[in-house]
């Protein structure tokens, strides 16, 4: 069985070539590639796909709010944000939107490869600044719904060692758990920050 | 005949008032004790502070596109309204001497410069000279005229002459002497030439045949100053050294014996209304409107410099050249009352018209009252004076009720009253007073409302809809007898039959804090809210701001005028809508509305008007319209106010590719199409302006190039537009303007151009795979290098953020990613080769993908949007993990938890990323380390970069071993940015590098926008 890959790209070279790059290795499939979010919304959702790498600059509707619709289509289905520059603000959105992890587009081919298969066996990557970033966001003092999720004692723990820089192998070696459980609390960790911002969304919009 | 002119007086009338109540009024009002000091005209000055070559002006002229040319004996200077472009014998070579005695327009619209060596003539951007070798009379051009039947007249040394196509014709010499020079030349109705010298008046016919004394030529006064043929009335004027003499079938006759007899006029102009102008040496400048003679007040700076020049412009601003700096008088079309006529602050806040015509004006210190355009002391005073009046609303006989916060409200007759203790209101903060249909007075407060009526409260609503708190700022009782409440947050309010229902945001509001509503004659109501106007028309909400046409989205007030008008007060001026227009645009039958804006250059003294309190503006009986202002009160007469109608000429004024000016105009034919070479126009800056000088501040521009552009581009009040990365094809640039009025200039002004294909967009695609790695590596080098010295001479500080953010986006998106493409095209063409050329077509791959990262960083580093020290932790970690990965070395991150938004200049940012990349080169490539940890830390001030590493060290105390160059370089970089680095190693125990950067100076040398 293959992983099923989808694309989101709006510049068709790289489409293109990613999509035939991603079908000709053994163990892949790309079973959509779209070039808007419009038309992601419609092909990518209709697939088979089971991880999704989506362009966060796309033509009109953006990749942060194309994440932002589709988990809510199909929140199974694993994204990988395609970025051209270190716009970390931008990143972190579409995380607290619902993407698993992004990658820096001009990385070999291979990396992108390894990223599917991570995110597709269960694996939650997070680099140390995006750990940072999650670390804030649950640390900041708005007053909130009572339902808002806050961290586990154990999610601070990961997350301050993933801040440090720390693989996951790392961590659970450090914690004495294995890889799988630390990569299981990793993406309660993104659910907690998924359901945080939209609630955040929510009690912004009443305090106005 | 002296009986014709008024006496003249020192004070002038209030302007327009006195329009509209004739001109009996104001010779009263200047025997009042409160005479009004209002002068006609605004007056702003330009000197070489802002730009001018000299303080003196010789010669002002408006060319037909728009542009005031200013002539002074230290070059000659072309204004837009904003920017001052001089052109003198240091960048004009046609400028041989850069003393400008003369400027005119002849028919052609050809600007004729007269200079002390030579005479030039300007045309489509283009300077030609013309000296004695081509038949000019004399190297010193003095005065210039221009002909009515094409070309000018010339007076050069002692010659006139006329120039007609090139040829100059006719020259005749002027028997002149040292009393008796030459001063003004004037071609009259029938093309004869009036020549005004010292002691005589000649005429030169039209054909420079006849030259004969004037026959008005018999005065008595030796000397004379200045001389002017009136054009319309014909008659002749001469300023001598014994005031101003008129000349009709009469003979002379002096003017204003009393005023001016005994003083020197030596400047005398007639504007487009027939009006005169005079200067009294040294320099007193008098206005005669054939009725009466009023001095002008210039605002001099210094001691009087004398009016040297005038010129009158399109838009019916007039300039005046002086001994020192350039004037403009601008009608007042707004009349403003402020501290200087009485008012008791210059806060105002609120304004009603009580009976018999009395305005009361709520200020920041108390209650005033202005009368038959007057303000009117108060009898007896009003309480508290130093309290502010925050509403006023009118009361019964001639009365004004009003509140002051913390002391309640009251009612201002012939004696005070007081209708409510702010202790006895639901909250003591009043923001808003309203009188309804059954008499009551309505209080808002900031806890919900309440009602007096005879005296008494009667009623109190603090509770409503399940809420409590609300800061009422506005009440409308609409024709069904149904009450509204803008609050301040809480939104909007409907009390019906006891009821009452709350709209906010959700509901379609543009903002729930809400400071006017406006019933219209056809019962939809406006309401002015902070973010925008909405209509609630039929139960709908319709909301309008900048996207609709507004020009801000702040509305304090509301006003509707009997012509089918609204007009909006906000923080940046006044503004005039059409109501059909606006319902046009909310029911989808226009997109946008035209909005007419008056301000500071109407006549208002501050744009700025105050608001969310009731009232904040009030149509009188007599259809003027009061809004109160953080400097005053300002009067809008609708009926009055003229919209300048003249839309503002646009020119292009400069075209770069790749900071190389094109030309796009030639000498003669105008706008030509012109070819750039392939890879030109990477960054295309095309420097445009529009020639209105109302409100300079206030143009507003649309560009366009097709195709690449979809739509208009709204640019604001960007003189500027910056294209990057254009494909190549055929392109069409248009430009067009608004003046402050709103008036567009919808032909503006355009080039076409054709940017022809490069090399890489015509050729197959594998041509350059396999060669073009390295041209692109040297290709985006050179590019970037180019773009940072472009970057660095965009003239516009705020403008060079933005276009830095803007490259920077362009250059992510478009050639990021097609180096990702071309990378992977290289990938996919690897896989299906022999293993030979697979192994180089990886290393191009790889090369490729190196560019892109390079590009990445470069961009990072001219990215405006990344200058805080955070952007600078995040680009190391990325930097610093993609480095140590590929050498094998683990790194690790001790950064704070949250770091402050503090921002850091991209100069510094940039050498500080360079320099922990030397550090992490060196730690790859020497070390031999296995781990290292990156630290950054916010100390006192500094920033401390710290790195360490577990590898094999080196012997710190020994000069001249550390490894590489990279830790030299390091130190240079950081050392001229103030920063010490500091290298701490032992063989065996490993290396610590750390910088430290003091951030208060970082701080200092970033320039805020």
């Amino acid at each position: 069985m293959s992983i099923h890959v989808a694309i989101l790209e709006d510049d068709a070279s790289v489409r293109k070539n990613l999509a035939a790059f991603i079908d000709g290795m053994p163990g892949f499939a790309c079973v959509a590639a779209c070039a808007s979010a419009e038309a992601g919304l419609r092909e990518i959702a209709s697939s088979t796909a089971e991880v999704a790498l989506v362009d966060i600059h796309l033509p009109g509707k953006s990749g942060v709010e194309f994440v932002r619709e589709f988990k809510q289509l199909c929140p199974r289905v694993q994204i990988i944000m395609l970025t051209v520059e270190a716009d970390s603000a931008r990143v972190f959105e579409s995380l607290k939107a619902g993407a698993t992890g992004y990658l820096v587009k001009h990385v070999a081919p291979e990396e992108i490869l390894e990223a599917i298969q991570e995110v597709h066996d269960g694996g939650a990557p997070m680099s140390s600044q995006v750990a940072r970033m999650v670390v804030g966001v649950f640390r900041e003092t708005v007053p909130k719904p009572a339902t808002t999720p806050q961290l586990s004692p154990r999610e601070s723990e990961i997350l301050r060692l993933l801040s440090r820089g720390d693989r996951s192998k790392e961590v659970a070696d450090k914690l004495n758990i294995g890889v799988g459980t630390v990569n299981t609390h990793i993406r309660h960790i993104y659910e907690k920050l998924h359901v945080r911002s939209r609630a955040e969304a929510v009690a912004r919009f009443v305090r106005h | 005949m002296q009986r014709m002119f008024h006496r003249m007086t020192v004070i002038a009338p209030a302007f327009w008032l006195a329009c509209a109540s004739g001109a009996a009024s104001w010779a009263a009002a200047a025997g009042e004790a409160n005479p009004t000091r209002e002068q006609p005209y605004r007056v702003t000055r330009w000197t070489t502070e802002q730009g001018l070559p000299q303080n003196r002006i010789s010669c002002l002229k408006q060319t037909r596109d728009g542009y005031l040319w200013i002539g002074t004996w230290f070059g000659l200077a072309r204004f837009d309204g904003v920017r001052f472009t001089v052109f003198d014998k240091s960048n004009t070579p046609e400028l041989v001497n850069d003393a400008i005695n003369a400027l005119a327009e002849d028919s052609d619209g050809t600007l004729w410069i007269g200079t002390a060596d030579g005479l030039v003539s300007h045309r489509d951007h283009h300077f030609h000279r013309l000296t004695t070798a081509d038949g000019l009379p004399a190297p010193k051009v003095w005065r210039l005229a221009a002909c009515r039947s094409g070309g000018v007249w010339i007076q050069a040394g002692d010659s006139v002459a006329r120039l007609k196509e090139g040829v100059f014709a006719q020259v005749r010499h002027i028997n002149a002497s040292e009393n008796n020079s030459i001063l003004a030349l004037q071609e009259d109705a029938d093309g004869a030439l009036q020549i005004v010298m010292g002691q005589a008046w000649l005429t030169l016919s039209a054909n420079a045949v006849e030259l004969r004394t004037n026959h008005a030529s018999r005065l008595p006064e030796p000397i004379w100053l200045a001389g002017l043929l009136a054009k319309q009335s014909g008659t002749h004027w001469l300023g001598t050294m014994q005031g101003l003499q008129r000349w009709d079938s009469r003979g002379w006759e002096a003017i204003e014996p009393a005023l001016l007899g005994h003083r020197w006029v030596d400047f005398i102009h007639e504007d487009r209304s027939g009006n005169l102008w005079v200067n009294l040496r040294p320099g007193e400048l008098y206005h005669w409107d054939r009725k009466s003679w009023r001095m002008i007040d210039l605002a001099d700076r210094f001691a009087r410099s004398p009016a040297i020049c005038m010129e009158e412009d399109r838009e019916g601003n007039f300039w005046v050249g002086t001994g020192d700096g350039l004037v403009q008088l601008q009608t007042r079309r707004v009349r403003a009352y402020t501290t200087r006529d009485g008012l008791a602050g210059d806060h105002v806040w609120s304004v009603c018209e009580g009976s018999e015509g009395v305005i009361w004006l709520g200020t920041g210190h108390g209650l005033s009252r202005i009368q038959d355009g007057r303000v009117i002391p108060l009898e007896p005073e009003d309480v508290y004076p130093d309290r502010a009046a925050r509403c006023v609303w009118p009361g019964r006989d001639g009365g004004v009720q009003t509140a002051k916060s913390m002391i309640g409200v009251y009612e201002y007759r012939n004696n005070l009253r007081f209708l409510a203790l702010a202790g006895d209101l639901p909250n003591p903060n009043v923001n808003s007073l309203y009188g309804d249909r059954s008499d009551r007075l309505w209080i808002g407060t900031g806890d919900g409302a309440a009602t007096i009526k005879d005296g008494h409260i009667t009623a109190a609503y603090t509770n409503w809809a399940g809420h409590s708190g609300y800061d009422v700022r506005c009440i409308l009782e609409d024709r069904a007898g149904t009450f509204w409440f803008g609050t301040q947050g809480q939104g909007l309010t409907r009390m019906r039959d006891g009821k009452f229902d709350v709209f906010t945001e959700r509901d379609g509001l543009s903002n729930n804090r809400v400071w006017s509503i406006h019933e219209d004659a056809d019962g939809a109501l406006w309401l002015g809210t902070e973010n925008g106007l909405t209509r609630y028309d039929h139960g709908r909400f319709f909301t309008f701001r900048q996207n609709q046409g507004l020009l801000e989205n702040a509305v304090n007030w509301i006003l509707e005028d009997d012509f089918g008008h609204l007009w909006l007060s906000g923080l940046r001026g006044v503004y005039r809508l059409r109501r059909e227009q606006l319902n046009a645009v909310a029911e989808g039958r226009a997109r946008a509305v035209q909005v007419a804006a008056f301000g500071t250059a109407d006549g208002m003294e501050s744009s700025e008007t105050n608001g969310e309190g009731q009232p904040a503006g009030w149509k009188a009986r007599d259809g003027r319209l009061w809004f109160p202002t953080t400097r005053g009160v300002a009067v809008f007469d609708p009926k009055l106010i003229q919209v300048t109608e003249v839309p503002p000429p646009v020119v292009i004024e400069q075209v770069k590719a790749d900071k190389e000016e094109l030309e796009i105009r030639s000498a003669n034919s105008g706008i030509r199409n012109f070819r750039l070479a392939a890879g030109r126009a990477r960054v295309l800056e095309i420097h445009y302006t529009a020639n209105s000088f109302c409100a300079p501040e206030r143009v507003q521009f649309k560009y366009k190039l097709e195709p690449s552009d979809r739509d208009w581009v709204n640019a604001g009040t960007r003189r500027l537009a910056l294209y990057t990365n254009l494909r190549p094809g055929d392109y069409q640039f248009r430009v067009k303007a608004s003046n402050h009025h709103g008036v567009w200039n919808e032909t503006g002004d355009g080039f076409q151009f054709t940017l022809a294909p490069h090399f890489y967009e015509t050729w197959p695609f594998y041509a350059l795979c396999g060669t073009a790695v390295i041209g692109l590596a040297t290709g985006v080098t050179a590019y970037r290098l180019r773009w940072q010295r472009r970057l660095l001479t965009v003239r516009h500080e705020g403008m060079l953020a933005e276009e830095r953010a803007r490259i920077a986006r362009d250059l992510h998106d478009d050639l990021g990613t097609a180096l990702t493409g071309v990378a992977l095209e290289i990938d996919l063409a690897r896989r299906q080769s022999p293993d030979g050329l697979a192994a180089q077509l990886a290393d191009s791959a790889a090369r490729v993908r190196q560019l892109a990262e390079r590009m990445r960083e470069a961009v990072w580093a001219v990215n405006p949007e990344c200058d805080t020290v955070s952007s600078l932790a995040s680009f190391l970690e990325q930097q610093a993990g993609a480095l140590l990965r590929g050498g094998g070395v683990r790194g690790r991150f001790d950064f704070p938890e949250s770091i402050p938004p503090l921002p850091l200049d991209s100069e510094t940012r940039h050498q500080l990323a360079l320099g922990v990349r030397e550090a992490l080169t060196n730690v790859q490539r020497h070390a031999q380390a296995t781990e290292a940890v990156l630290e950054l830390a916010l100390r006192e001030g500094t920033l401390v970069i710290r790195l360490a590493d577990n590898g094999r060290g080196f012997d710190a105390s020994a000069a001249g071993t550390e490894p590489g160059h990279g830790l030299h370089n390091l130190r240079v970089r950081l050392e001229r940015m103030g920063g010490v680095v500091t290298v701490t190693s032992k063989p065996g125990k490993g290396t610590r590098v750390e910088i430290r950067v003091p951030l208060a100076r970082v701080d200092s040398r970033r320039k805020l926008a």
